[in-house]
């Protein structure tokens, strides 16, 4: 390993701690006069100004310089305590930095040292989150949004080419916000037949359109509507108070104590999600964020010369203050067209996501020389997690549904955690070192088992669900949405056994050989069926390693490591949110069932995905019961999706998700991991260092049909550093970042004996997509048929981020007599990521509505296209330069130059005028920014 | 200066009455009267450090950790017993052990056999014990001090979404204990997600509807230093979600033909995709327009999906 290479990270919010220490650094060696100087420790306050010329909520992220203008830069550290050559053993200090942000940090000791020490400390983070973020709602910053009594809902006005008169719109569109979307007649394109300018490609007209009123009063809705966009800032405060203790009650014993009471306030911009006629709506909102952590470490620790000892206690109390966020639907207005309509808004909630919960660990660390090269650590632990929060859904407001069954008011959630931890390390021989280690950690998860209520949000009546009797009947009212569900509390323990030799060839050379095993074993405590993907997952590491020292100024490693994963995967794992999977209710019953869901599968040896055949043509017959589907043989999907053999009625299976045959989920699948690292630092002569590492990483997942197949990642550093004279040292630095992945999925359809879109029947498919017998479905008929297993359901996306950096730094001392130090950095960031695909979608031809001529095609098969290059420029340019006045005093100046640009695709949706007709805009904005700051610092110091 | 003066240095100064720090800075004097104030490297701070309270009898002096050193003493040309810079000829386990007879258990516990023991990884590769404020012990310059051999680290806190190291405002061994500890990676707790919650405990759970790779170990969707994906992801929703979901619209291609931008050529001329609008499970929040609650909820009702 080299010793302190200077680094070219910095940014500007460090620069003034790092300026500090600098000027605590060289005050003493350049005016070094006596031993006092160096003996006594230094004291310093600083007070100065720094301008930031343009607010940026991203430049200022994590430094508190996210306003324009001035800010103090103030700071002080002081130190002191007996002097080194008396008796006494006081020290103390007492530091403070970014004073004048909200970013400030203090700090404070006292000890007598080695009898006792006395810490306090409070640190203050802003985390700026956006500044662009806007939203007509009132109330932001509280729990409680209200939209303004002006909001008009964005209706549009109804597609309908059946209709023969513009007809009551039926649903919300956020892009009717946007005035030119509404102006283009975009949205109507294919339906106005009025206007000939606004024929369809190929001279097919749509023959109805929205009315000058009707248009004229969604431009009205649209421009109130957007008047009532506001700006809100978004970031969240942390603010940690910390005190410590500690004690020496001997040479071998002694007590610490530690407790930090963290709270973090302010908004964290979150989706919210209601529901409207055919289909979801959401919006972004900020969620009032109001936690509460009080953490606490106390520990007894004894050593002796040939044994350590630690028995400690660690708790995590955790609280949240804001358990929901209520809001009015933006999109629940009156939806008459002739006039501006107001309400009335339904209203929805969420719990805000973290239910207050405690953690106390207790635990035992020990440590004995068996000899003066065998060495024995263990420990062991003990944790207790609870949480019993009650439940946050507010009853009664239309969007959530009671539990089904008696289940207590809160989760009465429980994790045990046991830990035990054993490491063996030997030395038999002078130049071979052994270790043998072995871990346990079994995370048992003993919250109850039970069974509640299901409804997408928004879209069921409480009312309409009857309470579930349990075994033997389905609720009153099960249908398309209403469902049941059980929660699955993951229980896990893992083994890890480590067993490493490494052995020294001598001339500085090493190597060193490795050997990992891991077995995970998963499970619920009360599921009825296995509710793991992987219930058991075993690995086996094998690691070699190669370095070597030749010289002081020359070292080299090289590592590579290969490891296979092997998992017993469980396809039905979903079934244990299935309760009545496993049983046949009275009303199933009486329509002459006999068989479970579960029984069912077992009987054809299928899982939910189905047979992957096709759909046999049995238009007009409804398959209700696996007995029904055996005697027409219908290969269709056990639960839905795709053609659900089985009723929900009967079967509670509604809204179900499966995976089809051969999906794995990566991390627990099996997998093939190849990992290499390798490095080199060669300190040619005193003034010039090199630098070079190479790390390969490969993931493959090689039984996944379905899923992640591959993950790479590839990193390249390379460095010099010079030191052309004593005063003066420069580094350049490049990193080079390239990680992919590589994913295949299946977009199957429903099967179905739909033949034709509007009486069209012709697919143009310029892809070739086949069905089951290989036949091209060239037609909406042979599409459907069995679309669950056509060609064109498999897709493969591509996925590729690179990442370079390049660095160049400088420090030049003594400049201007010796009074004047300067140093200098600049980093270029850019990222790019790509993401490439294969396959497309279907989409219906929106020409092929009645009236169309003869002959127009009924759908496309669209190929995918590569998604727009996401990229991220980052430039940062660092000056800063630090003058001695005298020997008590100097100046401190600096510039920076930071500028940032993303282009990101997928923000550019988030605003008024993007693409989403569901998602309310938020105006947000990906960062551009370019900052410059500048500042000026005086510094005093003293002894 | 020989062995015998230097004894007769401490006896004089402790019946002098110098004391317990007296008597320790005699035997300091041995070295010190050479490696004064005018040296070179600043030797004589160490006395503004713990390392230099002499008053604390546990304090070690020259001799504690560089060995009596007779060789040097009798020629200056020739190395002290044990030396920690650069030209040193001691081993790592030589130099360790010195640091380490003191600085046994605690933090240390699980040093023996660790990345860093292994690897002739040494206390003073990071410590420089002699510097009132060391680097490796300031929150704002200690990553400075890691990324001497952790360089991509570097490259990945620079990115867009990143942890507040940079700024100062966090620190490797916040989540890192490099001396050795019972975690993956040398993380300060015995797992991923427990090191994640000592910060994040709003995400500790246990929760009614667990979402079982964050249960599993947060690492599965996020990268833990930098990412060009905020925030801190492994890839963009709804890509990174893509890769375990398949069921309902989690199986549908995201392509950019979905995009507003992403009109596909037909025979029947240029048109959009889909509905004309973009489709929100592929851009905006994608997944997370609706699914917002992904580290899992505990609302009896939609949570189940983590959409409330």
């Amino acid at each position: 390993m080299k010793k302190h290479q200077d680094s070219l990270a910095l940014r500007a919010s460090v620069l003034a701690v790092r300026g500090a220490l600098i000027t605590l650094a060289l005050v003493p060696a350049a005016y070094a006069a006596d031993a006092a100087d160096l003996t006594k420790a230094t004291s310093q306050v600083e007070m100065g100004l720094t301008n930031v010329d343009k607010s940026s909520y991203k430049f200022g992220e994590y430094n508190g310089l996210q306003d324009k203008g001035v800010t103090v830069d103030a700071g002080f550290s002081l130190r002191g305590g007996s002097a080194y050559d008396s008796n006494g053993t006081t020290r103390f200090g007492i530091t403070g930095s970014h004073l004048g942000t909200d970013n400030r940090n203090l700090s404070a000791e006292f000890g007598e040292q080695g009898r006792f020490q006395i810490n306090f400390g409070y640190d203050q983070l802003r985390h700026n989150t956006s500044d662009s973020y806007q939203s007509p709602y009132l109330g932001l910053g509280s729990n409680n949004l209200s939209l303004p009594n002006t909001w008009a809902t964005p209706i549009q006005q109804n597609v309908n080419p059946n209709a023969t008169v513009p007809v009551v719109p039926s649903a919300a569109n956020a892009r009717l916000l946007d005035p030119n979307f509404i102006s283009n007649d975009s949205v109507y394109r294919f339906n106005n037949a009025a206007n000939a300018a606004n024929a369809l490609p190929g001279g097919v007209s749509a023959p109805y359109a929205p009315t000058a009123a009707q248009l004229a009063t969604m431009q009205a809705v649209g421009a109130a509507d957007r008047a009532l966009f506001n700006s809100y800032d978004i970031y969240t405060t942390r603010k940690k108070l910390d005190a410590g203790f500690g004690f020496t009650v001997n040479t071998e014993w002694n007590i610490k104590a530690n407790a930090r009471h963290e709270t973090r306030d302010g908004t964290q911009l979150r989706a919210a999600l209601s529901r409207n006629t055919g289909g979801d709506v959401a919006m972004i909102m900020p969620v009032v964020i109001d936690h509460t952590t009080d953490q606490y470490d106390l520990s007894a620790n004894f050593k002796n010369d040939k044994s350590h000892l630690t028995l400690a206690y660690y708790g995590s109390l955790f609280k949240d203050g804001n358990n929901n966020m209520t809001w009015q639907a933006w999109q629940d207005g009156a939806v008459v067209p002739s006039a501006l309509q107001f309400g009335p808004l339904a209203t929805n909630s969420i719990s805000t996501g973290a239910p207050s919960n405690q953690f106390h660990q207790f635990s035992a660390t020990g440590g004995y020389d068996l000899s003066k090269t065998t060495k024995l650590a263990m420990n062991a632990s003990y944790s207790r997690n609870t949480q019993d929060e009650a439940y946050s859904y507010l009853k009664g407001l239309g969007n959530e549904v009671s539990p089904v069954l008696t289940i207590p008011s809160s989760l009465n959630g429980l994790v045990i955690t046991k830990t035990l931890n054993l490491k063996l390390t030997a030395k038999p021989v002078k130049d071979l070192g052994l270790t043998a280690s072995y871990k346990y950690n079994d995370r048992d998860n003993r919250t109850a088992v039970n069974t509640y209520g299901f409804v997408d949000a928004g879209e069921g009546n409480p009312a309409a669900i009857s309470i579930w009797a349990g075994k033997g009947a389905l609720p009153a009212n099960m249908n398309a949405v209403n469902n049941i569900t059980a929660n699955r509390p993951y229980s896990k323990k893992t083994q890890d056994l480590n067993l490493d030799a490494d052995y020294n060839l001598g001339k500085g050379m090493a190597v060193k050989a490795g050997y990992d095993w891991q077995q995970i074993d998963r499970g619920c405590n009360g599921t009825w069926i296995q509710c793991s993907d992987a219930p058991k997952s075993t690995e086996n590491r094998l690691r070699a390693e190669w370095r070597a020292a030749y010289t002081e100024d020359l070292n080299a490693k090289i590592g590579y490591a290969r490891s296979e994963r092997k998992v017993n995967y469980n396809e039905n794992a979903w079934l244990a949110s299935m309760p009545m999977a496993q049983y046949i209710s009275s009303t199933a019953a009486a329509a002459g069932v006999t068989q479970s869901a579960y029984q069912a599968m077992l009987a054809t040896g299928l899982g939910g995905w189905g047979p992957n055949a096709g759909f046999p043509l049995l238009a007009g017959v409804a398959m209700t019961t696996p007995q029904q589907q055996a005697a027409f043989g219908v290969n269709q999907a056990y639960y839905w999706l795709n053609n659900n053999a089985m009723s929900s009625a009967l079967y509670g299976n509604q809204n179900v998700i499966y995976d089809p045959t051969g999906f794995r989920r990566y991390f627990a699948a099996n997998r093939n991991e190849d990992r290499l690292r390798s490095k080199l630092d060669w300190q040619l002569n005193e003034k010039v260092g090199l630098g070079a590492g190479l790390d390969y990483t490969n993931d493959k997942y090689p039984d996944s049909v379905y899923g992640l197949q591959n993950e790479k990642a590839t990193n390249l550093n390379l460095e010099a550093s010079f030191k052309p004279s004593d005063d003066l040292t420069a580094n350049v630095f490049y990193s080079y970042e390239d990680r992919r992945q590589s994913n295949r999925s299946n977009a199957r359809g429903s099967n179905s004996t739909t033949a034709n879109v509007n009486g069209f029947t012709a697919i143009t498919d310029p892809y070739g997509c086949t069905n089951a017998a290989g036949a091209l479905t060239n037609t909406i008929a042979l599409r459907n048929i069995d679309q669950k297993v056509n060609s064109c359901g498999n897709w493969t996306s591509d996925r590729t981020d690179k990442t370079d950096t390049w660095g160049l730094g400088f420090k030049q001392k003594n400049l201007a007599g010796g009074k004047f130090d300067l140093m200098g950095d600049v980093i270029w960031a850019r990222s790019h990521s790509d993401n490439n695909f294969t396959s497309g979608t279907w989409s219906n031809n929106p020409a092929a509505v009645a009236g169309a001529p003869a002959g127009t095609v009924a759908a496309f098969f669209i190929p995918a296209q590569a998604l727009p290059t996401y990229t991220t420029d980052t430039v940062t340019l660092k000056m800063t330069g630090h003058y001695r006045l005298d020997k008590t005093s100097a100046v401190r100046v600096g510039y920076s130059y930071n500028h940032m640009k993303v282009v990101d695709w997928q923000m550019a949706d988030m605003s008024i005028g993007g693409g989403l007709t569901g998602v309310l805009p938020s105006n947000e904005t990906a960062p551009n920014y370019t900052v410059q700051s500048v500042s000026a610092v005086y510094i005093y110091s003293f002894k | 200066m020989n062995k015998s003066l230097q004894k007769i240095l401490a006896l004089s100064a402790f019946v002098l009455g110098f004391g317990a720090a007296g008597s320790a800075l005699a035997d300091d004097k041995v070295c010190t009267a050479c490696h004064d104030e005018t040296w070179e490297k600043p030797i004589l701070s160490i006395y503004q450090t713990k390392h230099g309270v002499k008053g604390d009898p546990r304090t070690p002096g020259c001799q504690s950790c560089h060995g009596l050193s007779d060789n040097h003493l009798k020629s200056p040309s020739n190395a002290p017993d044990v030396k920690y810079t650069k030209g040193t000829t001691n081993t790592a386990e030589q130099r360790n052990a010195t640091c380490l007879s003191c600085h046994k258990g605690e933090k240390r516990a699980w040093w023996e056999g660790s990345q860093h023991q292994s690897r002739d990884v040494v206390c003073a590769s990071c410590h420089d014990v002699h510097r009132p404020q060391q680097r490796v012990m300031n929150k704002a310059t200690q990553p400075e001090v890691c990324y001497t051999c952790h360089k991509t680290q570097r490259s990945e806190f620079n990115k867009i979404s990143h942890m507040p190291v940079p700024e100062g405002k966090m620190a490797c061994s916040d989540c890192h204990n490099p001396h050795g500890s019972t975690g993956p990676k040398l993380l300060i707790k015995n797992t991923v997600n427990e090191t994640c919650f000592t910060c994040h405990a709003d995400r500790r759970g246990p929760y009614l509807w667990e979402h079982a790779p964050v249960t599993e170990d947060c690492s599965n969707c996020h990268l833990p230093h930098g990412s060009n994906n905020a925030p801190l992801l492994k890839a963009k929703v709804p890509y990174l979600c893509q890769n375990c979901h398949t069921g309902d619209h989690g199986s549908a291609l995201n392509s950019g033909a979905n995009l507003l931008t992403g009109n596909a050529s037909t025979v029947n001329g240029t048109q959009a995709n889909g509905n004309i609008s973009s489709r929100a499970q592929t851009t905006a929040r994608a997944c997370l327009n609706c699914h917002v609650l992904i580290h899992g909820s505990n609302n009896p009702g939609p949570g189940a999906k983590f959409q409330r």
